[in-house]
């Protein structure tokens, strides 16, 4: 998720520099994932004041500028119609990197005159496409003022991963409060004015599936004029990587990336009046979205109508019957709560995932359905003038407060370290909790906006996180083990020690393979996975030595002649009843080729290549090395199986394959 | 005649210990076996017997010319090798008989060296099967049905009950459900995750897990731990960092980094540009797993982790594409040795 610091900033103080945001940042659990300095872009170019501007003499449309850039003035040849002297202007300075242009800013000789620094057009900085000739600043504009400052692009942006059980982190306040506690700061929400409220109309709001839809508020606002948002409010939601649409739909998002409350704006005009009901889909009921996709919606769905008809799919996405649009005038206004794992269910089953299914599936805070409409309200009748004429808000079984106990002697023993009551308390606090502190117990209610903290052991982990998992100690000593060891896998070890010392190289392939490469002849049935990445390899192998040919015959194309390869590995068969249970079977195999030449031609002797018997030789000292008294017997079964395969080594055959299980003695 | 064959006999096997060098060895050949050497002088002067005595003359005959040739060839032989220090005109330069030298795959050897330090701290290794359960890979390990913690492991599915595992974790639950603490184990193993092959990620891979319960498990005993591993690992001098993060089955639950050995923390490209890497996930056990085989979580506590190993493989040695483990080309795998 994209996040702005400048925004960020509305709600609590923070550090300037970028590195020591990240380091905060990253100490809280969030994910750095990347940032970006907007002002980066513009090092080097500052506010200049055009001194002097007179016409090159050898070049009619080159004027040659004397510019003030703060520190010292410089000789600049300007190619623009509009130059001239007195003008403020964004002067990039000598060693300046231009990303526009991809190139840095250098001293150099234009018709003879020597110009050092350059004064920039809009499209140049990468403010917009103009390009007719250079940006002209306001006079009141400060000499030597870096251009970013001057053009307010200071912005530094984030982009932080957030952990599936932090849906409260789904927004600038959310990450804000975390910061807060962190640095001990002030978290400062803004209060919406109730007074934009004036209640003239009543709004019908009926909640006919609850457990989907737990709480829905909704308002009405008339007369509005829909337009292009104000700078502020488009550079927010672009800064945060959205795309700015009309005032109304700006404000929603404004909103849902403030305080994590999805919303949505019906135009009012299409539905069948101020009325709204909340109800489960019928079986086999369809809906168009306001993507113009036609869906048939899943019973874990849940609908928003008007008197008549479906306008919405609850927590997902509105309709296209009643979408705002240009000319759209009065507006219903939803914020609602809704279940988190029906929604879930309802987006993975229509295949769509959207900003708000995204948030309410990680759960909302059901207490700030209210707070974010009164915000919404303000906000558009600020950006879009209009009036709030009435508002609902249906909630018929508020959750009950989640209070839990934390014992101060079991979070030091979980965490090795003892951390006060006070210190435990303030983090608490910080983060949201109410604390009742008791002697040896803080007696917490949890906020409504962290649905993930259920248990004692999830307030210690809030309290060891913002604490700082640094300031829990790392011992230098640790008592040691006088258990019984035991390792599950020493067979197999000894098996590939005894193989290497024999001079075989281990190869490790895949576990999925062809069909074709698993259904070998004589062979069990396949297990296969429903869902696999690529059609052509669903198989779970029931040997290694297809795979294993491949491999031989790859390396023999790029001209690896001589191997001798083994690998140890776990295989699967399907038990050929689907009453028996287990279903399947698994065991390990372990499986060799050999292939090439024994011996090259030598000055001692004659080339010799690989034949049956060394692959009998190798099992002996297999054998011997392991020291297995097994009677091993030859026989020629297993062609059959691989002759299929035979042909992918082109003319080479391959002398000796082999494979056995251990399944037994493992 | 029979007399000259014995005593000649006898004359060559007192020879036979005492050719040392190459000229000895070409003197016993002029002397007895050339065309006019002594053997063959016996062949001229067995034609003068009558023919009745011929054939038991000719039997003695040909195996003194047998045994006097394998006295040569002997002598030779050891003359040419084991004779060489002292034989000038030997070209010690020629190529040697190479044996051959088997090449580990470099992911049972990373598992092989993460092994060995902890089986050093005391751990036992325990394994389990691939196919799993949704119970065991997902339900006992606290990943509630419809909980969007199941998105982040993708999952390839054999049936509704059964599926490949994601993560060598669920060996943490059978191995609790037959034992009783304290179970300090690793578990080695092959895991499936449903993700489109690319250089970063593959359909399979393997991870080492780790979990240490009993009474009064820390999380600094974690820390210290990983830490030890970590300095055995990557060396002493090594900085890391245990940040805050997120996996159903632990709580508190933690990522360990390190400072990037590429770039000394400075930032490039494969820790990109943070300085640090990722080396393992981590965290103290869950109560609700240790309530999923019946262990109470008031009496037990217990840390687990888990450390991927392509990853940590191809971070050690410098190989940016996972595609390329798999394919056993062995140009490539014999470079890690
Ligand atoms: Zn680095």
């Amino acid at each position: 998720m994209k996040l702005s610091l400048h925004w960020l900033k509305r709600y609590v103080d923070l550090p300037e520099s970028p590195e020591e945001l990240d380091r905060i940042v990253t100490g809280t659990g969030l994910e750095m994932e990347g940032i970006e300095d907007r002002k980066a872009r513009f090092d080097g170019i500052v506010v200049g004041h055009v001194v002097t501007c007179e016409k090159h003499p050898k070049a009619d449309k080159l004027s040659i500028c004397t510019v003030d850039s703060g520190s010292g003035t410089a000789t600049v040849i300007c190619g623009a119609p509009n130059v001239a002297a007195g003008q403020k202007v964004p002067f990039a300075t000598e060693g300046a990197w231009m990303h526009t242009l991809g190139f840095r800013i250098e001293k150099k000789a234009i018709r003879g005159i020597e110009s050092s620094g350059m004064i920039c057009s809009a499209k140049e900085l990468g403010l917009n496409d103009d390009h007719s000739g250079i940006m002209v600043l306001p006079d009141h504009a400060q000499t030597g003022t870096p251009i970013a400052e001057h053009l307010g692009m200071t912005d530094v942006i984030f982009d932080i991963g957030i952990t599936p059980n932090r849906g409260d982190a789904l927004s600038h306040v959310g990450i804000a409060r975390d910061l807060a506690a962190v640095l001990s700061r002030e978290l400062r929400i803004p209060e919406p004015l109730s007074a934009a409220t004036v209640t003239r109309e009543h709004v019908r709001v009926t909640i006919k599936a609850p457990t989907l839809c737990p709480r829905y508020s909704a308002a009405i606002i008339r007369g509005i004029t829909l337009g292009a948002s104000p700078a502020w409010l488009k550079n927010a939601v672009e800064s945060v990587g959205m795309r700015s649409i009309n005032t109304v739909v700006d404000i929603t998002n404004f909103v849902m990336m403030e305080i994590g409350q999805p919303m949505h704006a019906f135009d009012l005009s299409a539905l069948a009046g101020p009325s709204i009901t909340v109800r489960d889909a019928r079986p086999g009921e369809g809906f168009v979205t306001l993507d113009g996709k036609s869906h048939v919606l899943p019973p874990s769905a849940v609908l928003i109508c008007d008197d008549e008809k479906p306008v919405a799919i609850g927590g997902i996405m509105g309709g296209a019957n009643s979408e705002i649009r240009a000319g759209t005038t009065d507006i219903l206004l939803e914020s609602a709560y809704f279940n988190p794992s029906s929604i879930r269910k309802t987006a993975k089953l229509l295949g769509v995932s959207t900003e708000s299914s995204y948030r309410f599936e990680r759960a909302t805070d059901p207490e700030r359905t209210m707070w974010a409409l009164r915000r919404a309200i303000d906000l558009i009748i600020e950006t879009s003038g209009g009036l709030c004429t009435g508002t609902a808000d249906v909630y018929p079984h508020p959750d009950p407060a989640r209070v839990i106990d934390l014992r101060l002697r079991t979070m030091d023993s979980l965490l090795g370290i003892s951390i006060d009551r006070v210190r435990a308390t303030e983090i608490l606090r910080a983060l949201g909790c109410t604390v009742i502190e008791g002697v040896d117990v803080l007696s917490c209610t949890a906020p409504t906006f962290r649905s993930d903290l259920e248990r004692e052991v999830d307030l210690i982990e809030e309290v060891a996180r913002i604490h700082g998992y640094d300031n829990i100690p790392t011992p230098a000593r640790m008592e040691i083990s006088t258990e019984e060891q035991y390792d599950d896998e020493a067979f197999l070890s000894e098996l590939r020690s005894a193989a290497l010392s024999l001079g075989m190289d281990e190869m490790v392939s895949s576990s999925l393979v062809q069909h074709a490469h698993a259904q070998l002849p004589g062979e069990h049935a396949v297990v296969s996975v429903l869902n696999p990445v690529s059609a052509d390899r669903p198989s779970l192998r029931t040997s290694l030595l297809p795979s294993m040919l491949e491999a031989a015959d790859r390396n023999i194309r790029v001209g690896v002649q001589s191997m001798r390869l083994f690998e140890i590995g776990s295989i699967f068969s399907a038990q050929p009843s689907e009453l028996e249970n287990p279903k399947h079977h698994e065991g390990f195999q372990f499986a060799f080729a050999i292939t090439g030449l024994a011996q090259t031609r030598e000055w001692f002797g004659e080339s010799r290549p690989y034949d049956f018997f060394d692959l009998k030789g190798f099992v002996h000292s297999l054998l011997e090395k392991l020291r297995m008294e097994t009677r091993v017997r030859f026989s020629s079964d297993a062609k059959n199986a691989l002759s299929k395969y035979s042909w992918r080594l082109k003319q080479r055959a391959v002398p000796a394959v082999a494979s056995w299980k251990f399944q037994d003695t493992c | 005649m029979q007399d000259a064959i014995t005593q000649l006999l006898d004359e060559v096997r007192a020879r036979a210990g005492r050719l040392a060098t190459r000229d000895d060895a070409e003197d016993f050949r002029i002397q007895y076996l050339a065309r006019k050497g002594r053997i063959a002088t016996l062949f001229e002067d067995m034609k003068a017997l009558p023919p009745a005595e011929r054939p038991v003359a000719g039997k003695l005959l040909n195996a003194l010319r047998v045994e006097a040739e394998g006295i040569h060839a002997a002598a030779v032989a050891s003359i040419g090798i084991a004779g060489a220090a002292h034989a000038a005109h030997l070209d010690l330069t020629l190529p040697g008989r190479a044996m051959p030298v088997g090449h580990q795959h470099i992911v049972t050897k990373t598992i092989d060296e993460i092994k060995t330090i902890f089986k050093a701290m005391g751990f036992s290794v325990a394994t389990g099967p691939e196919i799993e359960t949704d119970w065991y890979n997902f339900q006992a390990l606290n990943f509630p049905p419809d909980h969007p913690a199941r998105d982040m492991q993708d999952t390839f599915f054999i049936d509704d009950m059964r599926l490949l595992r994601t993560h060598t974790t669920p060996v943490q639950i059978r191995v609790m459900e037959q034992r009783t603490p304290p179970i300090r184990i690793i578990m080695p193993g092959r895991v499936f995750r449903n993700e489109v092959i690319s250089a970063r990620s593959h359909v399979q891979f393997h991870q080492v897990d780790g979990l240490f319960c009993d009474a009064h498990v820390t999380f600094a005993d974690l820390k210290g731990t990983l830490v030890a591993f970590a300095k055995r690992y990557y060396g002493s001098a090594l900085k890391y960092r245990f940040r805050p993060s997120f996996f159903p089955f632990t709580e508190p639950s933690a990522e360990m980094d390190i400072t990037c050995y590429l770039c000394a923390g400075k930032g490039c490209r494969v820790c990109k540009q943070s300085g640090w890497l990722e080396i393992l996930g981590c965290g103290m056990v869950d109560p609700n797993v240790f309530r999923a085989v019946g262990y109470d979580p008031d009496a037990v506590s217990g840390y687990a982790f888990g450390i991927g190993i392509e990853r940590t493989a191809m971070l050690r040695h410098g190989v940016d594409d996972i595609r390329l483990l798999f394919e056993n080309d062995l140009r490539v795998n014999r470079q890690f040795i």
